[in-house]
């Protein structure tokens, strides 16, 4: 039992120490053209197949074998799975050096594990593959704008550019216009996407070259491939104002998505790096407009463009301190229209960061005709919220109407222009509470209730005089500015109760986490949180000792997960992405599972079922919830470990206390026994040497006895841990010879040693108590003046020590029973403890080597143990 | 040194305390005795003995304890006796002063020669020379030469330095970070397979079969003696 926690004890300290950057990822090869017919697919084979017959373990991904030259048709295919697509599961489990993969760009058909070819190949470098696929220039995403523009032809599959930025290697398939048009001219080239028409227009030379420069401004980007390893350096050690910096602002317009792609272009074009910087506001989204961030948010990332995220109100400012901080040497902007006469308002928000950080270059874009853009008040908040319901409609008029009939007596006593501020009062009251429609409704009603009842001529909705007028203007205009501004201050009131709320949330989280204890009260607290913050049910799946998916030790399930559930858990726990709904892996699911990860290990996955996606906000308190979950998680586990492993130690004590003092009182006994028969050898007469030199041969006996029960209490505990050291193989055996000299006197020593034998890494103590016991074995059973051979080999870090005699050997129904406890063969002399093979065997594994025995035709037994070969340093 | 053949032995087992009494008074040895930490201490200060066998497993005080407190004012040779397994109490002890030590159980003659060797060994401290010579081998230590049957032996200074200091320590045992520290120097203390490669080198220029050595002989677990007998 004991010893099982000590293996688990020593697995888990084996995985906290493989993090990330530790397991090996593999390298992304690119075969970069300018469209199809250049011959891309070709170059990649060839070169796959030259690796191949280096002896590089080449595999083929979306081949066939039939469409295969004959050259390389050698080559092995993995074939695509049902659904027609690369069968990554296959690959995986095959684990090449090397997969080839065609056409980088492609979605895969629903019902796949991920919806992008990409993705794909994502996984397979994840799990360090390395994979050659190619690439043309019409399918990069940063491209679609002038695609779709310019040409006015799409790509039906287009890729993230981030791909072509981070792929380790580049190779540029660079042909001739002309030749790409003659063998376009020729039939060579056959597209699937396009109408003869659209052939006609994208083989045009025009568009070839306006292709070609593409290609070449994005090679020339590639080639300066310092530029990201430099920013990532930039973040430890500054160095100012090297080379330019692009910033480009994120916001909810659709539009958007178009100037991030120019931005890109840009950025291609300057050889430049692109920040993108979106700040959170306390602004509230509609759903429509929520998804549109979240997708310029994503495209923002997916073409390689460094994401900032900022929180706070003034966006103005926060842009310029990233400006400040990233050093950005260019902003780009997109041309506003020119104002129109009633826009007096404020300049445009642009204008006032412009102003304040004068150290920029402004990039102005042009409009973009294409897209009718629709002018709206900037934001949801400024404009007057007419939506209500029927009854608070209902409401207010009543609530007016019957105050009016109350001030109706008054009418004799008072001046009518009283009750008409009172009433004007109670509308500024209701402004409070009622949205902008019901008020303006209200005060319609009460403005004709006044006009008829209170102003003289009584009875008429005629108007006599100019100042009435002007009392019924009022009435429309001083609710509606109430509201207005009642209403904007209750926008924001809910808006930083929201923000209160989550930031509550988390500090109450991290507060509870830190008092909880145990596993289980971690994720009862987990649970809490997740259904109070974004009101969801969760389901957390822990790993077991064995640091894989279990199913069993869920604590928290209020969600079932069925079996293909289980499955997509267990990818999300081994690749550690989320994948599931709202994600682009595992889609079909109706669950979104996010993987717990700690900084040190995984934890388990957790699986939700969001109602609608996570808004950017949303999902940085995610993120942050998620984290403390992991780490409170990790903390108990560590804990326990700790525990595990302090049990562990104070039963070690005890063991090496009770051993010390058993040992002790065993030898000193026979030690006594030992020292006063050679003290009496030396003194008495014939005789009493003669009884003395028996006592000593029984005490001898005793001796060895005892040390090899000692030995093998050792072995058995387990707790036998060698101390290996490299040393020089004349220290195992010269002492050991020397030790024995007296016993070995009477056979034929034949050692042999080889001439350059390294330093072996053994413990020598051990080894030399191998050696000892088998040359014990072999004086126990093999008549004197035979011959006894010692031979040490070394050869692919093992080193062996074959001990032999040219006697009898064993008997052939022995030899499986030699090393077992306490074994002694049938008719053998009397003499050994029965022990000595199987401490020999014990010591061998406790240094990871074994044993073996034979018959050459003496007897034979063989000590093998890996030791590396030491590199000294001098 | 008052009395050339007084031997104070500490060990809390009384039949090891007679017969290492017997054997010793045999050879002409005054012994005295002492079964315990506090008793040894006292009768060390007042008979200051020739050499202590000193016990580590001790009833009152760890037997290291004593060997610190010994070494403080005794300079004489001080010999541990230990059970087999206790490599690391040895290698403590022989760093805190301990001049040698025996596993029990152990021969008388393997007793008496290593009192022998190690009283010579604080003799010949006092009086060493600049060549030392061992049968067939002999060291100048002031010309940084060795020779081996008068034929200069080709020596780096690295084994010359390890061939010195461990012929300056002859009967001795040197632990390896002791030899480690001296040669290399401290932050190498933890490096024993340097020591090793270059004692293996080393054998094979001095001994005269090193697979046998008879110079250099090593101590499981715990370092190297040089031999002064042949």
């Amino acid at each position: 039992m004991l010893t099982n926690t000590s293996l688990y004890a020593e697995k888990v300290s084996r995985e906290m120490l493989i993090s990330d950057s530790q397991k090996k990822h593999g390298d992304l090869t690119i075969f970069f053209g300018t469209c199809m017919g250049e011959g891309k697919t070709q170059a990649m084979l060839e070169k796959a197949y030259l690796h191949r017959q280096k002896g590089l373990d080449v595999v083929l991904g979306n081949f066939h074998p039939d469409s295969l030259s004959r050259r390389h048709a050698v080559m092995e295919c993995i074939l695509p799975n049902q659904s027609g697509e690369i069968d990554i599961e296959a690959i995986l489990q095959r684990s090449p050096g090397l997969v080839i993969i065609d056409e980088l760009a492609h979605n895969n058909s629903s019902g796949s594990r991920h919806k992008f070819r990409y993705q794909d190949i994502e996984e397979l470098l994840d799990n360090g593959i390395n994979v050659y696929t190619t690439l043309s220039v019409i399918q990069l995403e940063s491209n679609s704008y002038m695609m779709s523009n310019r040409i006015g032809i799409k790509a039906p599959y287009i890729v993230p550019d981030i791909f072509f930025e981070q792929a380790a290697q580049i190779i540029p398939i660079d042909c001739k216009i002309e030749e790409i048009i003659r063998r376009y001219n020729s039939g060579e080239i056959t597209t699937s996407f396009l109408t003869p028409e659209q052939e006609t227009i994208f083989f045009s030379l025009d568009n070839l070259t306006l292709l070609k420069k593409s290609f070449k401004k994005l090679i020339s980007f590639r080639k300066n491939e310092s530029i990201r390893q430099r920013i990532e350096a930039n973040k430890l050690e500054d160095i100012s104002r090297e080379g330019l910096r692009l910033l480009v602002h994120i916001d909810e317009k659709p539009k958007t998505e178009r100037i991030i792609q120019r931005a890109k272009e840009l950025s291609y074009t300057m050889g430049a790096p692109l920040f993108a910087v979106y700040v959170y506001t306390s602004d509230n989204l509609s759903n429509t407009e929520q998804d549109q961030l979240n997708k310029n948010i994503r495209l923002a990332y997916r073409l390689g463009a460094y994401v900032i995220r900022m929180t706070g109100d003034n966006w103005i400012s926060e842009m310029s301190s990233v400006i400040k901080k990233e050093k950005i040497t260019h902003l780009i902007l997109e041309r506003e229209p020119y104002k129109k006469w009633y826009q007096l308002r404020t300049p445009y928000p642009f204008e006032k960061l412009i102003k304040k950080c004068e150290d920029i270059d402004i990039y102005i874009l042009s409009k973009e005709s294409s897209i009718k853009r629709k002018r709206k008040i900037d934001t949801a908040i400024k404009r007057p919220n007419f939506t209500a319901s029927l009854t608070n409609y209902v409401t207010s008029i009543l609530i007016t109407i019957s105050f009016t009939i109350l001030l109706y007596p008054l009418i004799s006593w008072v001046h009518p222009q009283a009750v008409i501020y009172l009433c004007m009062i109670i509308l500024a009251i209701q402004s409070l509470f009622f949205t902008t429609g019901p008020i303006l409704t209200s005060a319609v009603v009460v403005a004709l209730i006044i006009d008829y009842f209170f102003t003289p001529p009584f009875g008429t909705f005629t108007l006599y005089r100019i100042n009435n007028l002007a009392m019924f203007g009022l009435f429309l205009s001083i609710p509606l500015i109430n509201s207005i501004f009642a209403n904007r201050l209750k926008r924001q009131e809910l808006m930083s109760r929201k923000r209160e709320q989550a930031t509550n949330t988390l500090l109450h989280l991290s507060k509870h986490m830190a008092f909880v204890s145990g596993i289980e009260e971690v994720l009862k607290v987990a649970d809490k949180a997740v259904k109070e913050s974004f009101d969801l049910d969760c389901t957390i799946i822990l790993k077991d000792q064995n640091d894989s998916l279990n199913k069993v030790p869920t604590f928290i399930q209020h969600l079932p997960i069925n079996e293909e559930e289980y499955e997509v858990a267990k990818w999300v726990f081994s690749n550690r992405k989320s994948a599931g709904r709202s994600t682009e892996t595992f889609m079909s699911e109706e669950k979104t599972f996010y993987p717990l990860n700690s900084v040190r290990m995984r934890m388990g996955v957790i699986a939700v079922k969001l109602k609608r996606p996570f808004s950017p906000h949303e999902e940085l308190i995610w993120l942050t919830l998620k984290r403390q979950i992991s780490n409170a998680l990790e903390r108990e586990y560590l804990n326990e470990l700790a525990t595990q492993t302090l049990l562990l130690q104070e039963s070690d004590k005890l063991y090496k206390t009770l051993f010390n003092s058993i040992s002790h009182e065993l030898r000193i006994p026979v030690a006594t026994i030992l020292t006063a028969s050679e003290t009496l050898s030396s003194i008495g007469n014939n005789m009493i040497k003669e009884i003395n030199n028996e006592i000593y041969t029984a005490g001898k006996r005793l001796h060895r006895l005892i040390e090899e029960l000692l030995s093998m209490s050792r072995v058995d505990s387990g707790r036998l841990s060698p101390r290996c050291e490299y040393y020089d193989i004349q220290d195992l055996i010269g002492p050991v010879l020397q030790q024995m000299k007296i016993e070995l006197s009477d056979y034929k020593l034949n050692i042999d040693i080889e001439e350059d034998t390294p330093l072996i890494n053994m413990d020598l103590v051990l080894m030399q108590q191998i050696l000892t016991n088998l040359l014990y074995n072999i004086i126990n059973y093999v008549p004197k003046q035979s011959q006894i051979n010692i031979k040490t080999h070394y050869e692919n870090s093992l080193f062996s020590m074959e001990v032999s005699d040219n006697g009898p050997g064993f008997n052939e129904e022995d030899l499986p029973h030699i090393f077992d406890k306490f074994y002694r063969g049938a008719h053998v002399p009397t003499g050994g403890s029965g022990l000595g093979l199987a401490i020999v065997k014990g010591y061998a594994e406790a240094m990871k080597g074994t044993a073996t025995a034979c018959n050459t035709p003496g007897a034979c037994i063989t000590v093998t143990i890996p030791s590396e070969i030491l590199i000294i340093k001098e | 040194m008052n009395n050339d053949k007084s031997i104070l032995i500490i060990d809390d087992e009384v039949q090891i305390r007679k017969l290492l009494t017997i054997t010793l008074e045999m050879h002409n040895y005054k012994v005295i005795v002492a079964s315990n930490a506090k008793e040894g201490l006292a009768a060390a200060a007042m008979f200051a003995p020739s050499t202590i066998l000193l016990d580590l497993g001790l009833p009152d005080t760890d037997g290291q304890q004593v060997l610190k407190q010994l070494r403080e004012w005794y300079t004489n040779p001080i010999i541990i006796l230990s059970a087999r397994t206790h490599e690391e109490e040895i290698i403590k002890s022989l760093d805190l002063g301990a001049n040698d030590y025996l596993t029990k159980p152990f021969h008388n003659g393997e007793l008496l020669a290593r009192i022998r060797s190690a009283q010579r060994s604080i003799q010949s401290n006092q009086e060493q020379s600049s060549v030392l010579t061992f049968g067939n081998l002999s060291i100048d230590l002031a010309n940084h030469l060795a020779k081996k049957n008068d034929d200069i032996l080709k020596l780096t200074s690295t084994e010359f330095s390890i061939l010195a200091l461990m012929a300056q320590n002859a009967g001795k045992v040197l632990t390896h970070q002791y030899i480690l520290k001296e040669v290399w120097g401290v932050p190498y203390q933890d490096q024993p397979q340097y020591l090793r490669v270059f004692i293996a080198q080393l054998r094979k220029k001095i001994e005269d079969d090193p697979s046998f050595p008879s110079f250099i002989v090593t101590e499981s677990g715990i370092g190297y003696r040089f031999c002064r007998e042949i």
